[in-house]
């Protein structure tokens, strides 16, 4: 078949890119922000159209650089719906930008398309190509707003940092390179026991662990993270959040599993340390924190966290867990960002108590921010719940033979109930705030169409992940069996 | 049919949410409706069901196939006692919060939406589907404590979630523990209790999954040394949600201990029964003479709440028929009493004193201005000492029985217990209502004649009267239904390896 | 010693001055140079693994240095951009100054 034929997805992504960037020359300046509708329109037709791909087996092309399995149509489906619900987000933000609309909406399509690619990346060349398109797109993203110190600082740190962790990326992939000969996963997979001991071959895949570990924020290159969500604009902040992080966890998947499954059981002790230092790290340090995105960045490390359980119980219900771990936390996050994009726009930064209210002046924002804490903290019955559920079965299940995993399952029972008390917090500050409001103070919010029916659609995502999870845990199911055979 | 309780009660909270701003009157009478709905179907549920037929099923869907987790509900004897229980005390509670006005709509949405979960709870024999409701019933009730709360609400409010959440997480560990482990065993993956507790689950197993399970639902009933939410919970709650907090969520807990942890794990229980009873006689001893010295009105009643779990935690691990019949018959009666205790003292007295320091109330000649409360809270307090007549007799009676057969040191103790339990009510009665001091007119109780005892309070209160006094007075009404279900979970324990 | 590892070692030492240099310096200018001194040392593995591995009719190893060749001068040009707008924001491009963001 065809090669372009075979990441069709990914070609639609990157020319509704383009038409965007070219639409905006002939746009009237007041039209401009309604681009970014075009390009959710665009990104919901590829996204329905993902659905009428049938694979009846995986499907390769570029000579196997490029797989698109079940598991990547999985991930493909994920990022287009994350764009979308992030380009929603992004109009409503729009008038915040002096200049440069269109091509906000342009990155963010075109971040989409590195993170499509990085779903089907079957090869270290792909792995690098698409991860330096998803992070030097955020690198602009990040620091959009250019008359906002916070923006800059976020932009610059995020280079810095990114820069310096695809250094250590690069460089551990020339180790591979130099001692395996090849960069494809599935000949990685079939290489002698001999090179696979080869301590270089260790070292350059701590390297590329390296590199991915920035990009899902896990401890200890999580720096970045509490600052780079704080200053981003909010749509861009959705975006690394959801998108970004998935991306970095599918690689890390690919790689685990389809690269180097015969190391997979020595890694898993590192994998449990990590997940816990990094659960851990997350919840304590969101504690005190005051503003919201900030607390958003904190949380994001802790989730980063319990994914990466998932990913340390090297089983295919690990894989599944974390994949619908991933599902819930997409509409978790991104309706709790967009109700931070709207309701926190007037107000001196994001600080919590400016949420003070909040349920008077649009009882659909308060609901939906509400719900996403609620889900956050792992309550039933929404999608946090389950997916955290899930990811406790898994860890169970295989924990006979890794008794290590036990510890980390405490720990991060430990910190699901200490999380509670910050998400409770938001919850508390926009309800029955500190220092009452007078209701003088209390504009309505007005809300457009498509925002309300994005935060509808993820108030609907997280009850339905949360009480019918059937349908997904089967989708779930069957990208991690493509991966895990 | 039983099942519609959970159903009307999230109806109810449904079409709550969805009415107008200012509708305080509908919203009230709705939730009243809902109420009465759902204690007119437990009610026929009770009547409807036969003891000898064993556990009536109720529903059975498959709801997520792909990990075998059910939508099982189905009720024994035990299971209509509770949601009897739950139905009369959500209709007292809604009679005695009738004069909330701030967020009424909400704060009743809320109280319905526990009210569903605490039904969900009772009536679930799926594992997975009983811990979703019992976490569905934390969540309102934190926002119920934290919104219309008084003193230190925040504080109480919080305490209480992270409490809960602690135990549930320990809930949660040994319930999928459970799962796995029963999965490995037989091949087959399942979250029904009914067929959980037929594996026999390994000894070494039991022995860390059981104290887990059980301490985790019994940080919820207010087992000792983990009670301390519930006093600070209860005094900071507003009245109707200490009555639901003393008089059903506390159930949840032992209950819980009940159908879960003990079912589950036969042979950890018969390995840990002595350290569980020694811990419950703490608690009934310690709860006890804490109320003895509180200066606040509801912090006597909240720490008497301690005490009185205590009796239904010793009789669980009794693991005989009389001193297992008495824990639940307690569970019931403590839920009506502990209701009508917090009514009085939280509806009928502070909320007109706007005081509960027993050294103010002593001041107010009560027992001349409000006989009505009086009265009630000295009926209440005779039924909770345990005067014959009244349920807490019968209950607390067989515990003892139970108790004496099992551990004869544990049932002297509670004895104890029982005497100091007469000493502090007696205390409370007296410097509430009967005072002394109360004999000095004081100007400013003259010049404001405290509103009188309003109609709902009155039927809210005569309501959990009676239901005490039908117990107590012929108690075969719930031990027919009780004294099978307790005896077929008996039989499976020991079966399983209990003692 | 064979070519290969001294080219090896040659590039271990570029990718050590690099970092040291991104990790010590405090101008933003030369930490980004730092890091480009890093990835230059990693094409140079990519190089010497091609030339000298079993298989240099293979391009592979070429191929992924000129991407990444590529992607490092992205990452300088947007990197620069950023550091010229920081300096007019804050008049220095040194990065301790640079700390509204923090808790």
């Amino acid at each position: 078949m065809n090669d372009l034929l075979v990441m069709g997805l990914e070609a639609a992504v990157l020319v509704a890119g383009l038409a965007v960037l070219l639409l905006d020359l002939w746009t009237p300046p007041a039209e401009k922000r309604n681009l970014g509708y075009a390009a959710a329109i665009a990104v919901g037709a590829i996204l329905l159209a993902s659905f009428a791909i049938v694979l009846p087996r995986p499907l390769a092309a570029f000579g196997g650089m490029f797989v698109l399995d079940e598991f990547a149509l999985f991930f493909d489906r994920f990022f287009l719906l994350a764009a979308l619900l992030v380009l929603v987000i992004s109009v409503e933000f729009a008038d915040r930008f002096e200049t440069g609309v269109a091509e906000f909406y342009a990155l963010i399509l075109f971040a989409l398309a590195g993170m499509m690619f990085a779903a089907s990346a079957n090869d270290f060349t792909l792995l690098f190509v698409s991860l330096e398109l998803i992070t030097v797109t955020f690198y602009v993203l990040t620091s959009f707003q250019r008359r906002q110190t916070q923006s800059l600082e976020a932009g610059v740190k995020y280079l810095i940092l990114g820069a310096l962790s695809s250094a250590f990326l690069v460089y551990g992939i020339a180790l591979i390179y130099g001692t395996a000969g090849t960069m494809s996963f599935t000949r990685l997979a079939e290489a002698a026991p001999a090179v696979l001991d080869s301590r270089l071959l260790q070292t350059g895949l701590l390297l590329v662990l390296v590199g991915l570990g920035f990009k899902i924020a896990v401890v200890p290159f999580q720096i970045w993270a509490p600052d780079v969500y704080q200053g981003a604009p909010t749509p861009a902040t959705a975006f690394l959040a959801v998108g970004s992080k998935a991306a970095g966890f599918v690689l890390l998947l690919r790689v685990l599993f389809t690269a180097v499954p015969a190391l997979g059981p020595r890694w898993s002790r590192l994998l449990i340390v990590l997940s816990a230092v990094t659960i851990l790290y997350g919840v304590l340090c969101a504690i005190p924190q005051r503003n919201l995105k900030r607390l958003m960045g904190y949380s994001s490390i802790a989730n980063a966290g319990f994914l990466l359980l998932g990913v340390a119980t090297l089983s295919r219900d690990g894989v599944s867990a974390v994949l619908y771990y991933l599902g819930g936390y997409l509409f978790t996050v991104l309706g709790a960002f967009a109700v931070i994009c709207v309701a926190l726009r007037h107000t001196e930064g994001e600080d919590i108590p400016a949420l003070a209210g909040l349920h008077q002046r649009s009882p659909l924002l308060a609901a939906t921010l509400a719900m996403a804490m609620v889900s956050l903290a792992g309550v039933p019955p929404l999608a946090g719940f389950f997916g955290k559920f899930l990811l406790l079965k898994s860890a169970l299940m295989v924990a006979g033979d890794q008794p290590a995993l036990y510890v980390l399952v405490a720990v991060a029972v430990v910190g699901v109930v200490i999380s509670l008390y910050y998400y409770f917090g938001v919850i508390r500050a926009m309800y029955w705030p500190a220092e009452p409001v007078e209701q003088g103070h209390l504009p309505p919010i007005q809300l457009s169409r498509p925002l309300r029916w994005s935060l509808l659609l993820c108030i609907a995502g997280m009850l339905w992940l949360g009480v019918l999870p059937g349908m997904v845990v089967n989708l779930a199911n069957l990208a991690a069996q493509t991966l895990l055979p | 049919m039983l099942a519609w309780t959970i159903y009307i009660s999230f109806l109810g909270a449904g079409l709550l949410t969805l009415l107008p701003r200012n509708s305080a009157a509908l919203a009230r009478r709705l939730a009243l409706l809902t109420a009465l709905a759902g204690l007119a179907v437990a009610v026929a549920g009770l009547i409807r069901f036969d003891p000898a037929a064993g556990t009536r099923m109720i529903a059975d869907v498959p709801w997520i196939p792909a990990l075998h987790i059910r939508y099982f509900l189905a009720a024994d004897g035990i299971s209509v006692t509770l949601v009897l229980l739950t139905g009369l005390a959500a209709v007292a509670g809604i009679l005695f919060s009738w004069n909330i006005e701030q967020r009424t709509k909400e704060f009743f949405a809320f109280y319905l939406a526990l009210i569903g979960g605490v039904y969900g709870v009772f009536l679930s024999f799926d594992l997975f589907l009983l811990f979703v409701f019992y976490e569905i019933a934390i969540i309102p009730k934190y926002f119920i404590i934290a919104i219309w709360g008084s003193t230190r609400r925040e504080y109480g409010a919080m305490k209480l979630a992270l409490y809960s959440f602690v135990g549930s997480a320990m809930v949660l560990i040994g319930m999928i523990a459970a799962f796995v482990v029963a999965g490995h065993l037989t091949g087959h993956y399942t979250f029904d209790l009914t067929v959980l507790a037929r594996v026999p689950f390994p000894a070494s197993f039991q022995r860390w999954a059981f104290p887990l399970v059980f301490i985790g639902f019994g940080i919820l009933a207010g087992l000792w040394p983990f009670h301390t939410w519930a006093p600070t919970g209860h005094v900071a709650a507003p009245t109707a949600a200490s009555m639901l907090l003393a008089g059903v969520v506390m159930k949840l807990g032992t209950y819980g201990c009940l159908r879960v942890a003990m079912t589950l794990f036969p042979a950890g229980v018969t390995m840990w029964r002595t350290e569980i009873a020694v811990l419950a006689v703490i608690g009934i001893v310690y709860g006890a003479m804490v109320a003895l010295v509180q200066k606040d009105f509801k912090f006597v009643i909240g720490y008497s709440s301690v005490s009185h779990m205590g009796f239904v935690l010793l009789g669980l691990v009794t693991l005989n028929q009389i001193g297992l019949d008495g824990a639940v018959l307690q569970m019931f009666s403590h839920g009506i009493l502990a209701g009508l205790l917090f009514g009085v003292v939280g509806r009928m007295v502070y909320d007109r004193t706007h005081t509960r320091e027993l050294a103010d109330l002593e001041t107010m000649n009560l027992g001349r201005a409000l006989p009505f409360a009086a009265v009630t809270f000295v009926i209440a307090a005779v039924a909770s000492m345990g005067l014959p007549g009244f349920s807490g007799f019968v209950a607390e009676l067989q515990v003892l029985v139970g108790a004496w057969s099992a551990f004869p040191k544990a049932a002297i103790a509670a004895g104890v217990g029982i005497v100091i339990g007469v000493a502090y009510l007696l205390r409370a009665v007296q410097r509430a209502f009967f005072s002394d001091m109360a004999a000095r007119p004081v100007e400013a109780a003259a010049h404001h004649p405290l509103p009188p005892i309003s109609w709902p309070e009155r039927i809210g209160a005569g309501l959990l009267i009676a239901a005490s006094l039908v117990v107590g007075l012929y108690p075969q009404v719930l031990l027919n239904v009780i004294s099978p279900g307790v005896a077929s979970l008996l039989e499976a324990m020991r079966k399983g390896g209990a003692l | 010693m064979t070519t290969l590892q001294s080219y090896l070692i040659l590039s271990a030492l570029l990718f050590s001055i690099g970092l040291a240099g991104a990790l010590t310096r405090r101008n933003a200018i030369l930490v980004l140079i730092g890091i480009e001194l890093m990835l230059n040392a990693a094409n140079l593995n990519f190089i010497a693994f091609w030339r000298y591995g079993p298989h240099p009719e293979a391009l592979t190893g070429v191929m992924f240095a000129l991407f990444s060749i590529g992607v490092a001068a992205a990452e300088a040009a947007v990197g620069l951009a950023l550091i010229i707008a920081i300096y007019r924001h804050y008049k220095t491009a040194n990065l301790d100054k640079v700390t509204t963001l923090k808790g």
